[in-house]
């Protein structure tokens, strides 16, 4: 319970509440990418989470209960304009073509209207802290 | 537009570095960070006085902080911050090999296991149906003792090669009643806890002196060991002893073997090898007489210690120096046939010494002869000396005419 540091949950990142489903899962996943050496750990942690309840609680026990605002501060609650997801359309030939910039076309929409001295040139819109995936915050990976 | 998920995150954030600084601050800025046990500055948060503790840890200073980490502090706190303080200081423990981190890990545990509402969901959602209820209901009744298990686990499996590591477990689990009056917990489960604990080192001592045990049978069965093996034997007697704690029960099994071995010396009057012997398990045996001395209803030894004390004054270098020795013995078993009679014989060498022949007549010589002997005639009357110290003393009166 204390050996932590040896903690299926905690070493492979799993969320014991989620139930045996949820821990096959994820190891499934590690298991794709991982070489002959960790497939028998993974598989080792995988009968001791999945096959044997009393121990599965025992783990979960000595693993610490995730940070309470952990579910809400996965990548899936990042903004919509900085969030990358495995469902964006690949770039294609086109997306290579210089773009008119906006910034510039509004200077010059401003330039000729008689508010010109009253209203300031916009910053470009590349530069702006929450639209620019540049900017958004640095993601834990464990 | 700033969103209650960003709040979230600022959170989450804030709450990692506070626990980085932490981590650093108790166990070295090598330490690895175990980020995903960051949800006990989000528990700590949630405490008077928490969230200015957090922002202090982050600036840097994590005194206040440290302090909220005292299990004893949160007894009624949530069970979420116990759970974590239990793991938090366990890992602490673990890395500095602190006592004290361990056992306020044992206190968190306890603390939690009062817990039984958080426990119960915990279980259920962990089991599942795969635990027909009353199952998941009885295994929860045994929470408090897994910590205890784990530790005494630890001790058992270090005791053979007398291991740091076991040995502190030992320490931890004597301090297991202390934990769990911290805990509040039952005197019902404190002391079957306590039991446990007990169970445990006993274990684990026992793990430590079987392979003694089996050394000593095996140079016995190849023939008498000499007095420089049997020391060597008795050593590992004294190595297990300090490792344990100084405990009774490596004191009984050091008396148990060592007094065998000494007789074989003893008979033959091989003085010499009997010092040689019994000088390593001194410490030992002193200790229990000691302990008995304080609780004179601990009988069961009092024979074989008081035999042991026998042997040392056979082979102390003075009359004085065996005449207190047995006199200890005999306070120790007054009944005790051996140290009636070694006292009775050096009462009357003593006597002896002071009557003429050896000096010349005094009364004061004469008077404290007599009472030796009157003292002796009543300890151990058949003495083999008795006979010619009291013909003495009878000519010294005579000389002194001083009426018999």
């Amino acid at each position: 319970m204390s050996g932590a540091s040896r903690n299926p949950f905690e070493r492979f990142g799993i969320d014991p509440k989620e139930g045996p489903r949820a821990i096959t899962e994820r190891l499934r996943e590690l298991v794709q990418d991982a070489n002959e050496e960790d497939r028998a750990e993974i598989r080792a942690a995988w009968e001791e989470l999945t096959l044997h309840p009393l121990r599965r609680l025992r783990a979960a026990l000595g693993a610490h209960p995730r940070h309470p605002d952990a579910s809400r501060t996965l990548p899936d609650n990042a903004p919509l304009r900085s969030r990358r997801t495995s469902t964006s359309p690949s770039l294609s030939f086109i997306d290579l073509a210089p773009r008119p910039s906006v910034a510039h076309a509004l200077r010059a929409f401003l330039s000729n209207t008689e508010d010109r001295s009253r209203r300031s040139t916009p910053e470009p819109l590349d530069d702006d802290p929450v639209l620019s995936p540049s900017e958004k915050p640095k993601h834990h990976v464990r | 537009m700033w969103r209650q998920e960003d709040d979230a995150l600022l959170a989450r954030l804030t709450d990692e570095l506070a626990f980085e600084r932490l981590v650093h601050a108790q166990m070295g800025n090598d330490a690895p960070v175990p980020w995903h046990a960051s949800g006990l500055c989000a528990a700590v948060r949630s405490t008077p006085g928490g969230a200015d503790a957090l922002d202090a840890a982050c600036a840097g200073n994590v005194t206040a902080l440290v302090e909220r980490l005292d299990p004893a502090r949160h007894l009624n706190g949530s069970p979420d911050l116990l759970h974590h303080l239990a793991l938090h200081h366990a890992r602490l423990a673990e890395a500095s090999g602190d006592a004290d981190a361990h056992v306020r890990s044992l206190i968190a545990w306890l603390a939690l296991a009062r817990e039984e509402r958080y426990l119960r969901d915990l279980g259920a959602a962990i089991v599942e149906s795969a635990l027909p209820r009353a199952e998941l209901d009885r295994t929860l009744l045994e929470v408090p003792f897994w910590p205890v298990d784990e530790i005494g686990e630890r001790a058992k499996c270090g005791a053979r090669d007398l291991t740091a590591v076991a040995k502190r477990a030992l320490v931890v689990l004597r301090r297991v009643p202390e934990a769990c009056h911290i805990a509040g917990v039952s005197n019902e489960l404190e002391r079957r806890i306590t039991q446990r604990a007990e169970s445990h080192v006993a274990a684990a001592i026992e793990d430590a002196v079987t392979p003694i045990l089996m050394a000593i049978a095996e140079a016995t069965a190849q023939g008498e060991p000499t007095a420089r093996e049997g020391a060597a034997l008795v050593q590992r007697f004294v190595s297990v002893w300090n490792w344990s704690g100084q405990d009774e029960s490596v004191e009984h099994a050091a008396v148990d073997e060592v007094t065998p071995l000494a007789w074989a010396h003893c008979r033959q009057s091989r003085w010499g090898d009997l010092g040689i012997l019994i000088e390593p398990a001194w410490p030992l045996v002193d200790s229990l007489t000691r302990r008995i001395e304080a609780d004179p209803s601990q009988i069961a030894y009092a024979a074989r210690c008081a035999q042991l004390l026998v042997f040392k004054a056979d082979v102390a270098r003075t009359e004085t120096e065996t005449t207190a020795i047995c006199e200890r013995a005999l306070r120790l078993c007054p009944a005790h046939r051996n140290t009636r009679l070694t006292l009775a014989h050096s009462l009357c060498e003593q006597a002896l010494r002071l009557l003429p022949g050896a000096r010349p007549a005094t009364h004061q010589g004469c008077a404290a002869a007599e009472d030796m002997i009157k003292r002796v005639e009543l300890l151990y009357p058949s003495s083999t000396r008795l006979p010619e110290a009291q013909k003495r003393l009878a000519e010294a009166k005579k000389l002194l005419g001083i009426a018999s």
